[in-house]
C-alpha cells in the first residue's frame, strides 16, 4: 500500500478493512493507450512513418475511442462491484470458518462465553416479548388508539365511578364520541336449564359499550337504548359461552337463557376473542331509568368511549369539562366539583404494570451490559494469550484492518452462537414467565416469542458482539510487535490490564444497582406480607352465593337459607364459626356511600364524608377473626324492623370520633334515602383492598337489616380447610338443589393472590440480581487470576527476596478489593439516582433505604473477597525457583 | 496463400474467435489477440480494433476470461487475459455450435445449387 498516510483514527482503522483498487477510468485508459501505442510503435518500425502520423493512423484503426471508453467504463464499474461483493462474501465465509475453528480449539472459553451470552440475550428477549405483548402492542380492537377510558374526579379524589344520569347527559351532549358506553364490574348469575345449576359471569353494560370496542356481533345485534328500559331482558353471549353451552348453534338468537331463574333472550353473539376488559360469559343491559340508577349521587359506571376520527383526547376532554360545568350548575348538590376525565384505554389497562415491567426491562438490560463486560474480559484475556499469534500475523503482512476484522468476526460468531442458545432460552423463559405469572399482567396469555422478539434477539446479539468485541479487537490490533514477539506471549501491555480492571469496576457497579433494586423489592415484599391484614386468614374458607331473586323473593327467604346453611356448616367437624357478608376483604372492590354525624355534618353538602359499607351476619366478625374492640356485636335482636344499628371500624373511629366514645352515637347514612342508625360497636380495621392499602373507614350493617342476595360466605375451621372446600357444594345442594356455590377457596390463597404481583416482581428482579452477582464474581475472579498469572514472575521475585506469603496474598486481595470498592462506590451513586424510579413499586421502604444499601454493599464486598481468595492463594503458592526458571 | 478479399466479421462470432485466440497460449493482451487473429486468418478477417475491448470486458464479466495487469514485451503496462475453466467449456460449446451451423448452412446452399 502507499507509503505514507494520515495517522489512523479509530474510525479510519475500521473502514480500512478493504483495500482500494486503482480507479476504473485509469484502468480503461491504460488498456486503450496500450493498444494504440503498441500499434503506433509497430507502424513506425514497419512503415517508417513519423510518430505523429503513426499515432493518428493507430487511433483511426482503433475506431471511436470515446465510445469504446464509455462502454468499457460502464461495464467495468459494474464488474468491479460484483467482484468486490463476491470477494467480501468469500472472505466473510473464510473469517467465520476461521473463527469457528478457533473457538472449537478452546471449548472452555467458548462454552463459558456462549452460555453467558445466551443468558443475557435470552433474558432480554424473553422480557422484551413480555414488554412488547403487554405494553407496546395495541389493544386487540380495531382502531384501538381512539378508545378512551372515562372515570370521575371530584375534589381531590380520582378514579371514581360515574352516575347513570350523568352518563346519560354526557352521552347525549358530547359530540366527540362515536360511541360512549358504560359498564359495571362483573356479576355472578346462576345459570339453570343446562346440566347442573352453575355460576356464570355476566357484565352489565349500557347501550354503545359493545359498539365502542369496534367489533360487530358475529350473530344478531348489540344493545340498543331500548334495552336500557326497565324489564328488558336481553343478553349478548361471548363466543366461548356460545360454543360451550349452545354448541355454536347458528340459530341461537331468539332462544332464552335462564339466569337467576329469570328468562333472558339471546339477542347476539360476539366474535371469538372479544372481551370488554375482564372475563364475561355474557353481557346484559343496565336498566338506566329505574331505581337507584336515577340518582345522581350514586356512582357506579365506568365508561369506555370511541373518539370520532380526528378528535383529540384534549378536544374531547375540553368538551366533557363544559358539560361537567353545566351539570354542576344544574345539580349543585350532587355534581359540585365532579367531572368526567378520560385517558387512553391502553394507558388504563397497562398503566398499573408499566413501571414494574419497565424496571424489569431496565434490569435485564443491565444484566446484558454485565454479560458484555464479562465476555469482553474473557476476550481480552484470550487476546493477551494470542498476542504472539497476532504479532506473527502482522509481521507476515496482515493489515490491522484484517486483524480487527478477524477478531470482530470471532466475537460476532460468539454472539451468533449466543443468539441461537439465547433464543432457545427465551422460548423457555417466556413459557416459564407465563407459568409463574400470577395473572396480574394483562394479556399475558397472548405473549409469545414472535418475529419481533426474534428480530430483537438478533439485534441485541449483533450489538452485544460489537460492544464486547470492539475493545479486545482494537487492543489486539495495536500490538507492540517487537515486544510481543520478544516476550513470547507472557508479557502484555498494561493497557489491556487497565481496561479489564475498568470492566470489572463497571460490572460490580451494575450488579450493585441490580442488587439494590432486588433488595428493595424483596424488603418491601417482606414488609407487605408481614402486614397484619386485620383478620385471620389461616383456617378460613370462603365461597360466593348468589341467591336468585326469582326464587328468594323476600329478605326472609334469604335469611332462612343462610340460617339453614349456617346450621349445617356448624355441624361440620372443625367448623367454629360461619359468617355472611356483602363483600369480603381482598376479594375485589367494595361499596361505599356518604355519611354524616347529625349536628356535625350534613348529607348533600361538603361536610359529608365517604366510607365503605358492608352487610355482615351475626357470626361474621368471629368467623373472620376481626376483633370487637368496643360495644357489642350484632345479635338476633338486630332484625328487620328493629332500630337500625351499625358497627364501625377503628379507622372510622380515629377519623370521625377521635376523642370520644362512638358507641351510642347516631350516624346518618345516604342509602338513596338518609338512614339514621346507632353505632353499637367498634371492630378492628381490615385491609380491604390489598395489604399495601391502608384499612379504609368501614361501617357494617346487620345482614338482617340490610339483606343482600349476592353474598360471600366465610367459614372458620380448626380442621382441614380442604375438607370444607370439598364438602361445601354438597351441603348447599342439600338445602336447595338448584343453588350453586361459586369461587370456593381458602383465604390463604386469596391473600396470596393479593400479593402476587409484588412477589412476581421481587422474584424476577431477585433472579436477575443473582445472575448479575454471579457474573460480577466471575469477572473479579477472572481478572485477578489473570493478574496473578501475569505477575507470577514478580511474585516469585518478591518471595525470593523474602516477602511473606500473607504479604503476597494481601497484594492480590488489595488489588481485587480496590476494583470491587470502586465498583461499589460508583454503583451506590448510580443506585441512589435510579431507585427513585421504582418508588411506586415499594411498600414500607424508601428508595434509598439505608439497610438495603448497607446489606447489598456487604454482600457484594464479601463475595468479591471470596472471588479474590483463590487467585491470591495461588499467588502465595508460587514457587520462586520454578517461575524464575521459566524465563 | 489465398488472395480472396477480406471479410467483415459476422456478429456474434467475435467472442468465439477471441476465446480461440486466448486458448492458444497462457495469456494475451488485447493487441496480441488481434495480431493472432490476423495471423491465423492471413488477414482475411476485418475486426474493428476498438470493438475488441468491450467484448473482452464482457467476457470477463461472464466469467469466461480472467485478467491481470502485467508488463508487455515492449515494456508497457498491459492487461492480460486468460481463459477460465468456464471459458474453456464455453469455447467448445460455441465451436461445436458454429461448426454445425456452417454444416447446415452449407448443406442448404448445396441443395439450392443442385435444384
Amino acid at each position: 500500500m502507499n507509503g505514507s498516510r494520515p495517522p489512523d483514527g479509530l474510525v479510519r482503522r475500521l473502514f480500512r478493512i478493504f483495500e482500494r483498487p486503482p480507479s476504473v477510468p485509469d484502468a480503461v485508459e491504460l488498456e486503450i493507450r496500450h493498444h494504440i501505442e503498441t500499434r503506433a510503435e509497430l507502424l513506425v518500425e514497419t512503415e517508417g512513418v513519423s510518430e505523429d502520423e503513426a499515432l493518428r493512423e493507430a487511433e483511426r484503426r482503433f475506431g471511436d475511442v470515446a465510445r469504446v471508453r464509455r462502454e468499457m467504463e460502464g461495464g467495468e464499474h459494474r464488474h468491479r462491484r460484483a467482484r468486490e461483493r463476491s470477494r467480501v462474501a468469500r472472505q466473510t465465509v473464510d473469517d467465520v470458518r476461521f473463527a469457528l475453528r478457533a473457538l472449537r480449539k478452546s471449548p472452555g472459553f467458548a462454552g463459558v462465553a456462549v452460555l453467558t451470552l445466551a443468558l443475557g440475550i435470552g433474558l432480554n428477549t424473553a422480557i422484551f416479548s413480555v414488554v412488547k405483548g403487554v405494553l407496546l402492542d395495541p389493544l386487540p380492537y380495531p382502531d384501538a388508539g381512539r378508545l378512551v377510558w372515562g372515570e370521575s374526579e371530584f375534589g381531590a379524589s380520582r378514579g371514581a365511578a360515574v352516575s347513570p344520569p350523568d352518563y346519560l347527559d354526557y352521552r347525549e351532549s358530547a359530540t366527540s364520541f362515536e360511541y360512549l358506553g358504560g359498564r359495571r364490574g362483573g356479576g355472578s348469575y346462576t345459570l339453570t336449564g343446562f346440566d347442573a345449576p352453575e355460576i356464570v359471569r355476566g357484565q352489565s353494560v349500557t347501550a354503545e359499550l359493545l359498539d365502542a370496542f369496534g367489533r360487530v356481533p358475529l350473530l344478531g345485534r348489540s344493545f340498543t337504548r331500548d334495552d336500557e328500559l326497565e324489564g328488558a331482558r336481553a343478553v349478548v353471549l361471548s363466543h366461548a359461552f356460545w360454543q360451550s353451552r349452545f354448541g355454536g348453534d347458528p340459530d341461537v338468537v331468539g332462544r332464552t337463557l335462564s339466569l337467576d331463574d329469570e328468562p333472558w333472550e339471546v339477542v347476539g353473539v360476539m366474535p371469538a376473542g372479544f372481551a370488554t376488559l375482564g372475563e364475561a360469559d355474557f353481557w346484559r343491559p343496565i336498566p338506566l331509568h329505574t331505581g337507584s340508577n336515577l340518582v345522581r349521587r350514586f356512582h357506579n359506571l365506568r365508561l369506555v368511549g370511541r373518539l370520532r376520527p380526528g378528535v383529540t383526547l384534549e378536544g374531547a376532554q375540553a368538551e366533557l369539562d363544559l358539560i361537567a360545568a353545566r351539570l354542576e350548575r344544574e345539580y349543585p348538590e350532587s355534581n359540585a366539583t365532579w367531572r368526567l376525565v378520560i385517558q387512553p384505554l391502553r394507558e388504563f389497562v397497562v398503566g398499573p404494570v408499566r413501571t414494574g415491567l419497565e424496571i424489569l426491562w431496565g434490569a435485564v438490560a443491565l444484566v446484558l451490559l454485565i454479560v458484555c463486560a464479562n465476555v469482553a474480559n474473557l476476550l481480552l484475556a484470550r487476546g493477551t494469550g494470542r498476542r504472539t499469534e497476532i504479532a506473527v500475523r502482522t509481521a507476515l503482512g496482515a493489515s490491522r484492518g484484517r486483524i480487527v476484522r478477524l477478531l470482530l468476526t470471532e466475537s460476532l460468531a460468539l454472539a451468533g452462537l449466543g443468539c441461537v442458545a439465547g433464543v432457545g432460552l427465551a422460548v423457555l423463559g417466556v413459557r416459564l414467565l407465563r407459568a409463574i405469572e400470577p395473572g396480574t399482567l394483562p394479556r399475558i396469555e397472548q405473549i409469545g416469542l414472535d418475529g419481533w422478539g426474534l428480530a430483537f434477539a438478533i439485534g441485541v446479539s449483533l450489538l452485544t458482539g460489537l460492544v464486547f468485541g470492539l475493545l479486545p479487537a482494537l487492543a489486539a490490533a495495536r500490538p507492540d510487535l517487537t515486544r510481543a514477539l520478544k516476550a513470547g506471549g507472557r508479557g502484555g501491555s498494561g493497557v489491556s490490564g487497565r481496561v479489564r480492571g475498568a470492566l470489572v469496576v463497571g460490572e460490580v457497579a451494575l450488579s450493585f444497582v441490580l442488587l439494590i433494586g432486588a433488595g428493595l423489592l424483596l424488603r418491601s415484599f417482606a414488609r407487605l406480607v408481614s402486614v397484619d391484614p386485620g383478620f385471620r386468614t389461616e383456617g378460613a374458607v370462603t365461597a360466593s352465593l348468589s341467591l336468585p331473586a326469582a326464587r328468594f323473593e323476600g329478605e326472609a327467604d334469604v335469611l332462612s337459607f343462610d340460617e339453614a346453611l349456617e346450621t349445617r356448616l356448624e355441624a361440620f367437624p372443625g367448623v367454629s364459626a360461619v359468617g355472611f357478608t356483602s363483600q369480603l376483604p381482598l376479594a375485589g372492590p367494595g361499596n361505599d356511600t356518604y355519611m354524616a354525624v347529625p349536628g356535625r355534618h350534613q348529607l348533600g353538602t361538603e361536610t359529608q364524608f365517604n366510607a365503605q359499607i358492608r352487610s355482615a351476619s351475626r357470626g361474621f366478625f368471629e368467623a373472620m377473626g376481626i376483633p370487637l374492640l368496643r360495644g357489642r356485636a350484632f345479635t338476633e335482636a338486630d332484625r328487620a324492623g328493629a332500630p337500625p344499628v351499625v358497627i364501625v371500624n377503628r379507622p372510622f373511629v380515629e377519623t370521625i370520633f377521635p376523642d370520644e366514645d362512638p358507641v351510642g352515637r347516631r350516624l346518618l347514612i345516604d342509602l338513596g334515602e338518609p338512614l339514621e342508625t346507632e353505632v353499637i360497636g367498634v371492630v378492628g380495621g381490615v385491609h380491604e383492598f390489598g395489604l399495601g392499602d391502608p384499612p379504609p373507614m368501614t361501617a357494617y350493617f346487620p345482614l338482617a337489616q340490610a339483606t343482600v342476595w349476592n353474598q360471600q360466605v366465610v367459614i372458620r375451621t380448626s380442621g382441614d380447610p380442604a375438607s370444607v372446600v370439598a364438602a361445601l357444594p354438597e351441603l348447599v345442594g342439600r338445602i336447595d338443589p338448584l343453588q350453586p356455590v361459586g369461587s370456593v377457596a381458602t383465604y390463604e390463597s386469596l391473600l396470596g393472590r393479593s400479593v402476587a404481583r409484588p412477589r412476581f416482581q421481587a422474584l424476577l428482579l431477585g433472579l436477575f440480581a443473582a445472575v448479575a452477582l454471579t457474573l460480577a464474581v466471575v469477572g473479579i475472579y477472572g481478572v485477578l487470576s489473570y493478574l496473578v498469572a501475569r505477575r507470577s514472575r514478580e511474585v516469585g521475585i518478591r518471595i525470593a527476596l523474602g516477602a511473606t506469603r500473607p504479604r503476597v496474598i494481601g497484594l492480590i486481595v488489595r488489588r481485587g478489593l480496590g476494583l470491587a470498592g470502586a465498583g461499589l462506590a460508583i454503583g451506590a451513586l448510580a443506585a441512589l439516582g435510579l431507585t427513585r424510579f421504582m418508588e411506586s413499586l415499594l411498600y414500607g421502604v424508601t428508595a434509598t433505604d439505608g439497610w438495603t444499601f448497607a446489606g447489598v454493599a456487604a454482600l457484594l464486598g464479601l463475595t468479591s473477597l471470596a472471588a479474590c481468595y483463590l487467585p491470591a492463594r495461588r499467588a502465595a503458592g508460587v514457587d520462586p525457583t520454578t517461575t524464575l526458571r521459566q524465563e | 496463400m489465398s488472395m480472396t478479399p477480406p471479410v467483415e466479421i459476422l456478429p456474434g462470432t467475435l467472442e468465439l474467435l477471441v476465446m480461440k485466440a486466448v486458448a492458444s497460449v497462457e495469456s494475451m493482451h488485447g493487441f496480441d489477440i488481434l495480431r493472432w487473429l490476423r495471423d491465423a486468418t492471413d488477414e482475411a478477417l476485418i475486426v474493428e480494433e476498438g470493438s475488441l475491448y468491450p467484448a473482452l470486458h464482457r467476457m470477463e464479466r461472464r466469467g469466461w476470461l480472467d485478467s491481470e495487469w502485467g508488463v508487455s514485451e515492449r515494456g508497457k503496462r498491459a492487461k492480460y487475459y486468460r481463459l477460465t475453466g468456464a471459458g474453456r467449456q464455453e469455447l467448445s460449446r460455441q465451436e461445436t455450435g458454429w461448426l454445425r451451423y456452417v454444416d447446415v448452412v452449407g448443406r442448404v446452399l448445396a441443395a439450392g445449387s443442385e435444384g
